[in-house]
């Protein structure tokens, strides 16, 4: 009868993990790849360290976190950490600011960087991996560069001497094309009441986003152009470090709480299990 | 040694009535000896308010309540205080276990009838403790100063303004200035960690007295003094100490499984119990994008969306959404059946409480998406599903088919 109750608390708490799991992942939309990052690798996160402090920290601060998190945390050397990577902070327990004025960022970006500390729970692992692989040439924008996720963004490819210049893909263009002169075909049909157009327009709509879905997923939307310094497989990977440090970032105790966690659960298992029985030998007498 | 003991506590209980106390409320406080699953939401309430207390007062000692500093140090919390992870995760999970508990706990109440006389005033407390716990909810939602914090305060103190007459100066008063600011945070702070809990302490008090005074109801909802020994004890009843003592601890460490199984593992709980945008600090220039409160409020909130505004003012769905709690309030003298527990009730309070348990969780649901036509239809028969239920119970309730209730417990 314990093992019973026990066994069917252990399915219901499966369950609910199962289900969080479940809702975390309907966070993430069609629009996104997948990330992969894997938060205990410490060699990934002390190369993303090792990006974000080279190529972002200029202008995004993450100022809630010290720079001793990069020692402690990730086990990078102190000394290593003081020579290369603060470039900013006097002391190692410092915030990891930079000195960008906010009135300088409007002016150069239209809106001034914001604080990245955080922005892994914002916006998730997998938004930020599909973003900074996202930058594509476009010469009516300010920097020469757009950005399919985050349309007509301020903030220019900083990552482009690495990627290189990567440019919408012909078939992504004629999808896009394609998707935008149906939108206008259904706005006609519908003024001219053309029943029959707006079916055959919705019906090129819905299979053009469903192709440009597709491509974005398997790759063949963007290609390069003018090759960076790093071929695509070792950009994607450079991002993908880049975002698990960003992740870290944001919540630098989630291995610990997790670990913690499930110290925690084991243990009221078994006190669950004493407590039950505890519970069965004073109401012998009433049942 | 127990000589010694002895004369300790005569002379405590000259002084001060703890033997007595102890006898009355925990040693010789008779119990139905039927309580089952659904009888354990009032100690494991208890339980999720002393934890949000204590997690409460070490939060206290690291958290600035100014609008500068508010979000940077719910930071520190996280990341340069000892455990302060673990007591905010505590704190804000608690909250929504608060209300899962308390949506359980009410719905036993229905379920068994044990707002019926003589438990009507039993129940008005209960209610006002809710109506406290949905203020001090609210109230500590701003003080992580995020955007969700922000707007959603913002939304919600922008009903008040929808009262004809006093409406824009009643928002004035609660804000304390023109637009949510350091004002707000201020005395939102003060009022969240000192005036709501006193008033929630006392009210919690005063709903246990009189549980008391009117003792226990139980799933069959028989009152089980009506049958006593020959020494007054009650025939059905058992003394609450060692019987549901040492049952409460067994429900509270269940409880606390999954409690922490979502501290430690799901403290976000995919965006329900930490919404994404509230890591953004507030910023009063930038609107996020989908407004919704947090999950507990969404009820009460699709309630208001479903009413259309009339010449320009909300103030049709902002009084449909008091009235949504008033109704709770008076559920004792809607109630006009003869017995009290669902067990012998007829079809048609069964078959009104699934309705209303539907429409609530579909509104909840409702609540917290963006409305489009469809979704509008469904929010307005739910509404009225969730006031029909009220509406129309003085008559389903009197007309149903009842069962002959047993003289004694069943089981």
């Amino acid at each position: 009868m314990a093992t019973k109750i026990i066994i069917k608390n252990i399915g219901l708490l499966l369950a609910i993990i199962g289900m969080t799991a479940n809702l975390q992942a309907a966070g993430s939309s069609s629009e996104t790849l997948s990330a992969n990052i894997r938060s205990d690798n410490k060699v990934s996160l002390q190369a993303g360290a090792k990006t974000y402090m080279n190529y972002c920290l200029a202008c995004h601060s993450m100022k809630y976190m010290r720079y001793e998190v990069l020692v402690e945390g990730l086990g990078i050397p102190a000394e290593i950490v003081e020579k290369n990577l603060m470039f900013t902070g006097d002391r190692i327990s410092d915030h990891i600011t930079n000195n960008v004025s906010e009135d300088d960022a409007q002016v150069w970006f239209g809106k001034a960087p914001p604080d990245l500390t955080l922005i892994a729970r914002v916006r998730g692992a997998d938004w930020l991996y599909t973003y900074l692989k996202s930058y594509y040439a476009d010469e009516k924008r300010p920097f020469g560069v757009n950005n399919s996720l985050f349309k007509d963004v301020g903030m220019p490819h900083v990552l482009a001497p690495l990627q290189g210049k990567q440019v919408m893909s012909s078939l992504a263009k004629e999808l896009e094309s394609k998707i935008e002169s149906a939108d206008l075909g259904i706005a006609i049909a519908n003024r001219d009441n053309d029943q029959a157009k707006v079916i055959s327009q919705r019906s090129i709509l819905q299979q053009a986003t469903e192709d440009l879905t597709q491509l974005k997923q398997k790759g063949g939307y963007f290609e390069i152009a003018v090759a960076g310094t790093q071929s695509e497989v070792e950009y994607d990977e450079t991002v993908r470090d880049l975002v698990n440090f960003m992740d870290y970032a944001a919540e630098p105790m989630k291995l610990e709480r997790q670990a913690l966690g499930l110290k925690v659960i084991l243990f009221l298992l078994f006190f669950f299990a004493i407590t039950y029985f505890l519970k069965k030998e004073y109401w012998k007498d009433i049942h | 040694m127990s000589n010694k003991k002895g004369t300790f506590m005569e002379w405590i209980d000259v002084r001060f009535p703890a033997t007595k106390v102890w006898n009355e409320h925990i040693a010789e406080y008779y119990a139905p000896k039927n309580f089952n699953f659904w009888y354990l939401f009032g100690s494991l309430a208890m339980v999720v308010l002393v934890n949000q207390i204590l997690t409460g007062i070490w939060l206290t000692m690291n958290y600035t309540p100014t609008a500068e500093d508010a979000f940077a140090s719910v930071e520190f919390i996280m990341r340069d205080v000892n455990w302060g992870w673990l007591l905010r995760y505590m704190h804000s999970t608690g909250s929504s276990a608060f209300f899962i508990i308390i949506y359980l706990h009410m719905l036993r109440g229905i379920m068994y009838g044990s707002y019926k006389a003589p438990r009507e005033l039993l129940w008005v407390f209960g209610m006002i403790i809710y109506v406290l716990l949905m203020a001090e909810a609210f109230m500590g939602y701003l003080l992580p100063w995020g955007q969700m914090s922000f707007w959603g305060a913002q939304v919600i103190i922008n009903l008040f303004g929808a009262i004809p007459f006093i409406g824009e100066d009643l928002t004035l008063w609660i804000r304390g200035d023109y637009v949510i600011s350091g004002a707000t945070l201020t005395r939102f702070f003060a009022l969240h960690v000192i005036a709501v809990p006193i008033a929630l302490l006392l009210m919690v008090f005063l709903h246990l007295v009189a549980l008391h005074k009117v003792g226990s109801n139980n799933p069959d909802g028989i009152e089980i003094k009506a049958s006593k020994d020959d020494k007054g004890i009650p025939l059905d009843g058992i003394p609450f100490h060692p019987y549901y003592t040492v049952k409460d601890i067994m429900g509270t460490v269940g409880f606390l499984i999954f409690f922490c199984a979502a501290i430690f593992f799901a403290p976000e709980m995919g965006g329900y119990f930490l919404e994404p945008p509230n890591f953004l600090p507030a910023d009063s220039l930038t609107t996020p994008a989908h407004i919704a409160p947090v999950w507990y409020f969404t009820p009460f909130y699709a309630i208001l969306r479903a009413f259309p505004s009339i010449a320009g003012s909300s103030f049709p769905g902002v009084a449909a959404m008091g009235l949504a709690i008033v109704f709770l309030f008076l559920l004792p003298w809607l109630d006009k059946s003869e017995v009290k527990s669902i067990r012998y009730r007829g079809w048609m309070f069964k078959l009104a409480l699934v309705l209303f348990c539907i429409s609530f969780v579909v509104l909840g649901y409702l609540g917290m998406q963006q409305p489009t036509e469809a979704k509008t239809l469904v929010t307005r028969i739910a509404t009225a599903v969730y006031f029909l239920f009220f509406l129309a119970m003085p008559w389903y309730t009197k007309m149903d088919k009842n069962k002959p209730v047993p003289e004694r417990v069943t089981d």
